[in-house]
């Protein structure tokens, strides 16, 4: 444990020490300023729509059907959930890659395996160093987003919402980390760099890209410009009924975007932070056990791919493969 | 002249031989390939789910519909490719011409051709022509792959063909200029990890920040081929920065372009008006098809001009890659 602790520490001041690091912390600050500044602006718009379209009614002395919007501020976030699961985990395949590259270009990797360090101890130390960098940015953002939310409308957070950021903060290192696990794999699998590289960001692709985009083209209501069922006056009973005569195509679109730790993960941040209106004003305990099975997902995903990496770690150290 | 032509063929000879070229190309043909099958399932399901309805509604005596797709583009089976485009072909040009040129300078070969009589131009039209054509071959097969597609689907028209083809063009402009992105940075960058950050950090705010400014824009929407209607333009303070950034979203003037092109944004029909017709069709765009192009233009040209002068800075003995 020490030993792992030790290999920690020594990456974790490399990369400190790395413009790299600094450059991507630095990054992902102003994208999170651009995107909560950006959807500050919409809301404040929606606001003043709203109080002109009420002063007209009141001028013709009638009343307004249609409630004023209300600032949730956590609401304003989506962007940067977004800019997680897409951008930061193709970032984090990329450094991690480009970690592994010096490490195989020092030996470094060889000239711990002479010490009397475990195999376990390195993956452990590697496995250490990562979290506490992706948990040290998230951080980083987190307090920006306190911080511009407070800036901005003078927004101060409840307990709940700072439960809420908690639980964020804890999917995005998880979700982050199951990227890290899966370049960690094929990198150490794979003697070529680049084809490792290159399986990483399939394995991207996949999982940001095609799966979600399989589910959106298979969506009938994609494929014309506007809602399918509306265009046939359909009602939302009667469209349920008529898709019932088409289960499988539904049920293996269903399963399609379930593949996908990506949509688990937004869906998950998405009800937490009320940007989905169907939980709007629900309490946070409704949203963790609806969502309950993003969480599953997210977790097992997780461990999953924890025990793989070791597994495979084992076998290339026990047969001297690195 | 001959040096550039020595110097060529020894890239393509080294981009044929090496393996990870055929897997970017493999990739991008997977992915088309299921992408335009899937395209033709949703479509056939359309059909289907149409036919059902049409026997309910017969049955209560309620207006029948025209059949939605009947109005939509034949060319919407590559609308994926835009996406695509945006998304990955970045990527591809970056690894690319990431590796060539790091291979390059590890191996030592840069300083071996500068001990000849090679100039620093030469060797800078080398490098480009060697990344334009690697991906012209890859642009021109899957042309190929959509021109089969259309046939085996029964989607091709002629009369299509040229906006196609005026479409592929435009998407290897767009590519090409990531090429000379990449180009760029290597050039400048004597640590390949900064290199590749850069370069992403470019693709970041080409694909995802400027859309993020100019149209509110979440990142998802870069996943939709279609460019979703805007709400900025109703607030004053977001309409200044729409005006300020918009000329330099490049994939957002790509999107629209190609949008024209295979007419995502051009089949209105007449009876629209008692429809509500979707907003992603009530685009406002700013800029005319023209104007897409020649900023498409000024962009590949720009690329190019920084990728020729980053060149020209490149020292010929102390050429070397801090790691």
């Amino acid at each position: 444990m020490l030993n792992s602790i030790t290999i920690a520490k020594k990456e974790i001041k490399d990369i400190i020490k790395d413009k790299v690091f600094l450059v991507l912390v630095i990054l992902f600050v102003i994208i999170t300023w651009i995107s909560i500044f950006m959807s500050w602006e919409i809301f404040k718009d929606q606001v003043n729509k709203y109080m002109q379209s009420l002063a007209l009614l009141q001028s013709i002395w009638k009343a307004s059907s249609v409630s004023k919007p209300e600032l949730y501020p956590l609401d304003l976030l989506r962007w940067v959930v977004n800019y997680i699961e897409m951008i930061w985990a193709i970032l984090w395949i990329f450094l991690w890659y480009l970690t592994i590259y010096k490490e195989r270009v020092n030996n470094t990797f060889k000239l711990f395996l002479t010490r009397q360090v475990k195999e376990f101890d390195i993956f452990l130390g590697k496995l250490i160093w990562n979290t506490v960098i992706v948990s040290i940015i998230m951080f980083v953002i987190i307090f920006m987003i306190i911080l511009f939310l407070w800036v901005l409308d003078n927004a101060i957070l409840g307990i709940i919402d700072y439960i809420k950021l908690l639980l964020f903060f804890v999917s995005s290192v998880i979700y982050i980390m199951c990227f890290y696990l899966i370049s960690f794999t094929f990198a150490i699998y794979s003697k070529n760099i680049i084809n490792s590289l290159i399986a990483s960001f399939l394995v991207w692709l996949w999982i940001v890209l095609i799966l979600p985009q399989i589910w959106d083209t298979m969506d009938t209501s994609n494929q014309v410009s506007w809602w399918f069922f509306k265009t046939l006056n359909l009602s939302r009973s009667e469209e349920k009924k008529l898709m019932q005569h088409f289960w499988t195509y539904e049920f293996l679109r269903w399963w399609t975007e379930q593949l996908s730790i990506e949509k688990h993960y937004e869906r998950l941040n998405f009800a937490l932070f009320w940007i989905k209106w169907s939980f709007k004003g629900k309490s946070l305990w409704y949203i963790i056990s609806d969502r309950r099975i993003d969480i599953y997902v997210l977790v097992l995903s997780f461990i999953i791919l924890l025990w793989l990496s070791n597994y495979i770690f084992r076998k290339k150290v026990l047969y001297q493969n690195i | 002249m001959k040096n550039i032509y020595i110097l060529l063929s020894k890239e393509i000879k080294y981009l044929l031989n090496e393996r990870m070229f055929y897997y970017i190309l493999g990739i991008y043909l997977i992915m088309w390939i299921l992408s335009t099958f899937l395209w033709y399932e949703a479509r056939q399901m359309v059909i289907s789910v149409y036919n059902v309805a049409k026997d309910m509604l017969l049955a209560h005596h309620q207006i029948i519909w025209p059949l939605p797709i009947s109005w939509s583009s034949w060319l919407a089976i590559v609308k994926n490719t835009i996406v695509y485009n945006i998304m990955i072909w970045w990527l591809l040009a970056i690894i690319l011409w990431y590796f060539i040129w790091v291979n390059d300078k590890i191996s030592n070969t840069v300083k071996l051709l500068f001990s000849r009589s090679i100039s620093k131009k030469e060797l800078f039209i080398s490098k480009a022509l060697s990344i334009a054509l690697a991906l012209f071959v890859i642009i021109f097969i899957t042309l190929f792959v959509t021109v089969l597609s259309l046939i085996i689907f029964k989607s091709f028209h002629i009369n299509q063909f040229w906006n196609l083809i005026i479409f592929f063009i435009i998407s290897y402009i767009y590519i090409l200029s990531f090429g000379f992105i990449s180009l760029w940075i290597t050039f400048l960058t004597r640590s390949s990890a900064f290199s590749i950050l850069l370069s992403l950090t470019i693709w970041i705010i080409i694909t995802f920040v400027l859309p993020d400014l100019t149209s509110a824009l979440y990142p998802t929407a870069s996943l939709n081929p279609v460019l979703p209607a805007t709400q900025v333009l109703s607030s004053p303070v977001l309409d200044i920065i729409h005006n300020i950034f918009y000329p330099f979203s490049i994939s957002q003037h790509y999107k629209e372009l190609s949008n024209h092109l295979i007419w995502l944004i051009q089949w209105i029909p007449s009876s629209a008006t008692l429809l509500a017709w979707p907003s992603e069709y009530n685009n406002i765009t700013r800029y005319s098809s023209v104007w897409n192009t020649m900023v498409l233009l000024s962009y590949l040209i720009v690329t190019f001009w920084f990728a020729y002068f980053a060149s020209t800075k490149i020292s010929e003995i102390d050429e070397w890659l801090v790691e």
